[in-house]
């Protein structure tokens, strides 16, 4: 019985040792922070940036456009050849931003997202939401996840899902490199 | 009596241990206010990144440029929507797999440098599943309005676990004198 009890005791201790060398950056440090988030950041948070993802979820190749008005004037980025392979990219971009679509900023019906389907048809896929706010749908540092999904009961087998993620939920104090905090620094360096 | 004593009061420092160990450490698994979403539609089963890797292109020319860069990845290949439901990947129907590597080729395009110009420089974020980066070239307009002017792409890839790791900054930095491009990581 005591055996029992000892046995059960040290295997209690080595899963409770396992779990916080898993957490502590013994094991590989990305799948680290994809858990408890502490060693890389994954948005900007103080940088003045605005950090724009897009995944592909579908079996298409899809060129999108990210369009943006800086204050200033509309901007447009595109992403062209995001096979599902790839999966996902994204770019970082200078604060402000004041709307944000995959699409023309005014018209989010006009299908600007194209997606190449696996037997080579092309469809055209609209954007369906309006434009999103800064202030309102985002604030600086924060990260929007454009989620492009496979969808047979979408118009053109694309839907497209937004997601968030608040700077202010990021926590503070990585203990690995900060590229937000890098790039900024860079850029203000050479005078950009 | 005094086994179970002690038995009692081993298991209580480890619940309490877990306890700190969970509220402390591994707290953000529990936050579910990570993702919000907007117009109705969740992204509640995406997983966290797993952090970044910038790739900065800064054009220190006064002429508009254009510059390639292929990212080179090892993924997950989300399976066929056999479901109809909207989801392919994720590992729920079994149908998803694993290649070696794949590879995104982006063309960069940058107006001339100039201190209120926005677009003089572009910023490409990765998740950190990347193996390689390699710059592939670009192209320069001309001043005299010819042929653009090619950038030499005669450079190694920049290998992720030698040169390069998740967190880090590659810098392409295109300068006039020559048309060569700086890259460096930080």
């Amino acid at each position: 019985m005591k055996r029992l009890q000892t046995l059960r005791f040290a295997t209690l201790v080595a899963a409770t040792l396992a779990v916080l060398v898993s957490c502590t950056g013994c094991l590989n440090p990305e799948l680290v922070n994809r858990i408890n988030g502490r060693l890389y950041p994954i948005v900007p948070g103080n940088q003045p940036f605005l950090l724009v993802r897009v995944i592909n979820n579908t079996n298409a190749m899809l060129d999108v456009p990210i369009v943006y008005n800086d204050g200033t004037a509309d901007r447009e980025f595109v992403i062209t050849g995001l096979t599902p392979q790839v999966h996902e990219t994204g770019v970082v971009l200078d604060w402000p931003v004041m709307r944000l679509a995959l699409c023309d900023l005014d018209n989010p019906y006009n299908p600007n997202i194209i997606a190449t389907l696996p037997d080579g048809s092309i469809s055209a896929v609209p954007f369906g939401y309006n434009a999103l706010e800064a202030g309102v749908h985002y604030m600086s540092g924060d990260g929007i996840i454009f989620s492009l999904n496979g969808d047979v009961r979408a118009p053109a087998f694309v839907r497209v899902n937004i997601g968030r993620i608040d700077a202010q939920t990021q926590p503070g104090g990585f203990t690995r490199a900060d590229p937000f905090e890098a790039a900024n620094l860079i850029l203000l360096l050479g005078g950009f | 009596m005094i086994p179970h004593r002690r038995s009692a009061s081993s298991w209580g420092i480890l619940a309490v241990t877990l306890l700190a160990f969970i509220t402390q450490g591994c707290g953000q698994i529990l936050n579910d206010n990570l993702f919000s979403s907007f117009g109705g539609n969740a992204v509640a089963g995406l997983p966290r990144p797993n952090g970044a890797i910038i790739i900065l292109v800064m054009n220190q020319t006064s002429s508009a440029a254009v510059v390639r860069v292929q990212v080179n990845k090892t993924r997950y290949v989300p399976g066929d929507d056999t479901t109809g439901d909207g989801t392919t990947g994720g590992g729920t129907t079994g149908d998803d797999t694993t290649i070696p590597a794949t590879s995104l080729e982006l063309s960069i395009p940058l107006e001339p440098y100039g201190p209120a110009t926005e677009l003089d420089h572009a910023m490409i974020v990765q998740e950190c599943d990347v193996t390689s980066i390699q710059f592939l070239g670009g192209s320069i307009q001309s001043d005299t309005g010819g042929d653009p002017v090619e950038i030499p792409a005669d450079l190694p890839p920049i290998t992720y676990g030698s040169q390069l790791f998740c967190g880090d900054v590659v810098a392409i930095t295109i300068v006039g004198v020559g048309l060569q491009p700086v890259i460096s990581i930080y």
